[in-house]
């Protein structure tokens, strides 16, 4: 979630669930930039940085690449209709888990002689 | 079509995790139609029930690449609830320290599971531990040792209720709610 964005340099503050509970915020690439990302304050997005981190791996700095607002349409009808176009040929295959193992290539690893 | 599931008791709200990964075969089930797979409809009603519950869903972006069948794919959906997360530098650190390459060879000569196989098993459960899911949503269990105490694995039917509702019928014997008739008249 964006939960700030301004200054002469701008940056732009989230949080996101995958990284705890700990805000970050990285540095924009211009204010156009910011005044887009002010339209979407306090709302989730799919976001693409690239970040620095500290020993412990928490972020400390890093730039926003590209953002995305999520769509307000039903997640269910939007994934099963994402699948059908994407990957609908596995409704085809009786057996699913042969198929992904048959995928992977059946590269087995044997006891030793 | 999918499955008929009446005799089998709803997805309880109270049961399901707040934050969940689902692997590779739970997807294919939850998101296609495979009318003959007896576990499809398990895979279909937890989805639907995690997002109906507002729950967060996880689909490691491996995931994406196991499923996809086409040569032209569009955009996956940014959604507020099913989100995509990356194997990012993060979880390659998960990866090499919970998944060495020994442990995986190990693995595959116990289990006799392909090895590349297992690598993409340990693909995934190391994006679940990265982006801090609750539950591995899994149709096998293959991985469980391997797993920190922070992730659990189960499968999407552990989250069903675990009575059925019971109603008499005629006076009579109980019967699941679900594939009660209605009463014959004397």
């Amino acid at each position: 979630m964006l939960i700030a964005v301004g200054g002469k340099q701008p940056t732009a503050k989230f949080t996101s669930k995958s990284e705890g509970t700990r805000p970050f915020t990285v540095r924009l690439a211009d204010i156009p930039t910011a005044q887009r990302l002010g339209a979407l304050l306090f709302q989730d997005m799919d976001i693409e940085v690239r970040v620095e981190r500290d020993p412990e791996g928490l972020i400390v700095g890093g730039e926003l690449i590209d953002f995305t607002p999520l769509t307000g349409s039903d997640p269910l009808v939007s994934w099963r209709a994402w699948f059908k176009t994407a990957a609908s040929e596995w409704d085809s295959i009786d057996d699913i888990d042969h198929e992904l193992k048959h995928d992977a290539g059946e590269e087995t690893w044997g006891h030793d002689a | 079509m999918m499955p008929k599931t009446a005799s089998l008791p709803a997805m309880d709200p109270r049961l399901l995790p707040r934050r969940a990964l689902l692997d590779t075969g739970v997807l294919i089930r939850a998101l296609g139609e495979h009318p003959t797979d007896p576990r499809s409809a398990d895979c279909h009603e937890f989805l639907d029930a995690m997002v109906a519950a507002e729950n967060d869903i996880l689909v490691a972006a491996p995931s994406l690449a196991e499923m996809i069948r086409a040569m032209t794919v569009p955009k996956v959906p940014a959604t507020d609830s099913i989100v995509v997360v990356p194997f990012d530098d993060q979880a390659a650190i998960v990866l090499g320290t919970t998944f060495p390459i020994a442990a995986l060879k190990q693995l595959a000569s116990t289990t006799g599971a392909p090895l590349t196989y297992l690598k993409y098993d340990a693909l995934i459960a190391a994006c679940a531990i990265r982006h801090r899911a609750e539950f591995l949503i899994s149709l096998d269990g293959r991985m469980t040792a391997q797993l920190p105490s922070s992730l659990k694995v189960a499968p999407p039917g552990a989250f069903r209720a675990k009575q059925m509702q019971l109603v008499s019928v005629d006076g009579g014997a109980l019967v699941p709610a679900a594939t009660a008739t209605k009463p014959s008249k004397k």
